[in-house]
């Protein structure tokens, strides 16, 4: 029984110019102690599906229309589409915590950080006091945090950006989460703090037996973090898979072009140009019909125009995969 | 351990409020015009409270054979036409305009913010519903609405009387007396002015809580399960407390002022009690012949406007923890 497993969800957004169908039939699944990356553009509907298994879609105009997100809490699984707002309440920063993008603007800037942090304490536990600012200082040190005890009175203004980052984990962790979702969250950071930042989670996630669902637009990323890979564009999941098999033999010709935009350090030697994928992202609220890569797909043939293709599923080097493509990759030319 | 943590339960709340306003103290000391403006007001609000009760003159005994005389060391601000000694009616009517000001800014508070936090908040269908009822509140002239309650209501035998009777009634014995209806009327003041100007309030709140709530941290506030409420008012409104603060600040003594004008026209405190504003509409008839009757009270209540509004100013920066400690 996998931790989350999400089966053909959809997430619209009714607009007065239209329905965007921002998630459009996303199935995929989370086991304990597994990193999943979620893989795609800006617009591709990353981040709608996290804040769909919150349940922190703003509505309206956002609505779940469809599928389901199960997940398995304790003994029980129940499906979070259909839970009330208040258990949804009661799971957030307990049994699923997230991590935002920038940790800038994520901490509340009149609240120190002890308050901020002992809030999750106080919401889920009903723990305040010493014992809470206990509990608070533990974290912050389990998430190197240099002098935590007098960085509790601080206000979030005081910490540069990767500490701030690191007290946004030590939140999310506080409850011990079955599962942590990871919305970009080394995007807005420098370089050599991402990479900290990125091994605080794989330590935490190691320690903690936690689930990530991780949330990148970069592929370095993705290929240091990830077990499985999922590959987004415009609301649908176009291929999944192990994270070998995603790079070294990408089923998807998205994926294939995603792999090809990036410089390795292994070929080409710096002689050849790097490959942009031609054309743009479409707009969510107009999608072209069938596949809606097809416009910028070098493979592209007249089923594609048309349906959007079935998802196959089979076995790559004894790991689970599928991708949604008409052409299989033996007859691209 | 475990004891100790019963016993610890309200602390962290407190602690944490109490160094914020410790933090916020420190700076406001800083502030040289704030800390003045803030030692003006409280000597004057001491005044207010102490001179009628210590002074050697009563605000309403009459002495005709005197009559209006300049400042002198028996009267240093002078006495009235009806030998009424100016410093004792001029400190008894800070009395009034002082809790005017301060209640009437309350209720104003109280209501203009959580009507402006909610209606950000939600957005949508419950924001408008909400802002459409401040826009039509808006569009009475309030002040000659406030006039016609005042005269058509705020009489001995008006159902208002007979509601603040009825709420004093248990508090007092001699509720029936007709001393109690000059207090009557000022409550009836009080409620009217509180009434009408939470509407600014409301609007300025929910500006800034539509700005704030998009902010990332309201939705990480929202990822770890803190409900509504708190969002509102442990999360949004501290954030708005700048504006907050300073638009409070500024109504105190805007609310004087409408109190004032009032009573110049006869609708508010009535002689003998009195209040800044009666007192500056009486020295204003007679300003060429006894000018210390316009003089004093007209300064007093200038005085305390530009306090409040350095005060305002002051607090504003004082509560921005974003400002650097130093």
């Amino acid at each position: 029984m996998a931790l989350l497993e999400v089966d053909d969800l959809q997430t619209h957004f009714f607009t007065e110019e239209g329905v965007v169908k921002a998630v459009d039939g996303v199935s995929f699944r989370v086991d304990r102690g597994e990193v999943v990356c979620l893989v795609g553009e800006s617009g591709s509907g990353k981040s709608v599906t996290s804040l769909s298994l919150l349940g922190l879609v703003p509505s309206p105009p956002g609505r779940i229309v469809g599928g389901s997100i199960r997940f398995q809490n304790g003994e029980t699984s129940e499906d979070l589409v259909k839970a009330s707002e208040a258990r949804m309440r009661s799971i957030r920063g307990d049994r699923i915590a997230m991590i935002f993008q920038d940790p800038m603007t994520s901490l509340n800037p009149y609240m120190r950080i002890g308050r901020q942090l002992a809030e999750v304490l106080e919401v889920h536990q009903d723990l305040r006091g010493d014992a809470a600012r206990k509990r608070c200082l533990e974290m912050l040190e389990a998430v190197g945090i240099p002098g935590a005890a007098s960085r509790l009175d601080d206000h979030p203004h005081q910490l540069s950006g990767g500490m701030r980052q690191r007290v946004m984990i030590a939140m999310a962790l506080l409850c011990a989460p079955d599962l942590l979702i990871a919305d970009e969250p080394t995007t807005a950071l420098d370089v050599t703090i991402q990479a900290q930042i990125l091994e605080l989670i794989e330590e935490r996630k190691n320690e903690m037996g936690v689930g990530v669902l991780f949330i990148t637009h970069d592929l370095g990323v993705v290929a240091k973090m990830a077990d499985r890979v999922a590959v987004m564009y415009a609301g649908r999941l176009v291929e999944q898979g192990s994270v070998d098999a995603i790079f070294e033999q990408p089923q998807h010709p998205y994926t294939e072009a995603l792999l090809r935009s990036i410089p390795r350090i292994d070929t080409g030697g710096g002689r050849d140009r790097l490959e942009a994928i031609d054309g743009l992202p479409p707009s969510p609220a107009n999608l072209p019909p069938g596949c809606p890569f097809h416009p910028r797909c070098r493979y592209a043939v007249d089923p594609c125009r048309e349906t959007f293709p079935d998802r196959r599923r089979f076995d790559l080097d004894g790991h689970p995969h599928e991708a949604a493509c008409h052409v299989p990759p033996e007859e691209r030319g | 351990m475990s004891e100790a943590v019963a016993d610890d339960v309200a602390v962290p709340e407190a602690e944490s409020g109490s160094s914020l306003w410790r933090d916020a103290w420190r700076r406001l000391k800083k502030n040289r015009a704030a800390v003045v403006s803030a030692v003006i007001l409280a000597m004057m609000i001491l005044g207010c409270v102490l001179v009628p009760v210590l002074g050697s003159h009563d605000y309403a005994s009459q002495d005709l054979a005197l009559g209006a005389t300049a400042p002198s060391g028996e009267h240093w601000m002078g006495t009235d036409p009806l030998g009424r000694d100016i410093m004792a009616r001029v400190f008894l009517g800070g009395r009034v305009s002082f809790a005017v000001g301060v209640i009437a800014t309350l209720v104003s508070f109280a209501i203009g913010v959580t009507w402006g936090g909610v209606a950000g908040y939600f957005g949508g269908r419950v924001d408008s519903a909400m802002m459409r009822v401040v826009d039509v509140l808006y569009t009475f002239p309030f002040l000659i609405l406030v006039i016609l309650l005042q005269v058509f209501f705020a009489n001995k035998d008006g159902t208002f009387h007979h509601l603040f009777q009825g709420i004093i009634g248990p508090l007092v014995e001699d509720a029936a007396d007709p001393s109690w209806f000059p207090v009557f009327q000022i409550c009836f003041v009080f409620a009217a002015l509180g009434g009408i100007s939470w509407l600014t309030m409301a609007r300025i709140v929910r500006g800034q809580v539509i700005a704030l709530r998009e902010q990332p941290f309201v939705e990480a506030a929202r990822s770890i399960g803190v409900g509504h409420a708190a969002i509102i008012f442990r999360h949004l409104l501290p954030n708005a407390l700048g504006p907050i603060i300073v638009y409070t600040t500024l109504t105190i003594p805007q609310i004087m002022l409408t109190e004032a004008f009032l009573s110049f026209l006869g609708m508010g405190t009535q002689e003998p009690l009195s209040s800044w504003g009666l007192l500056a509409a009486k020295g204003a008839e007679v300003m060429e012949l006894y000018p210390w009757m316009l003089v004093f009270p007209a300064v007093m209540l200038a005085l305390t406007l530009f306090c409040f509004n350095f005060l305002g100013d002051g607090l504003r920066d004082a509560l921005d923890p974003r400002i650097r400690k130093d």
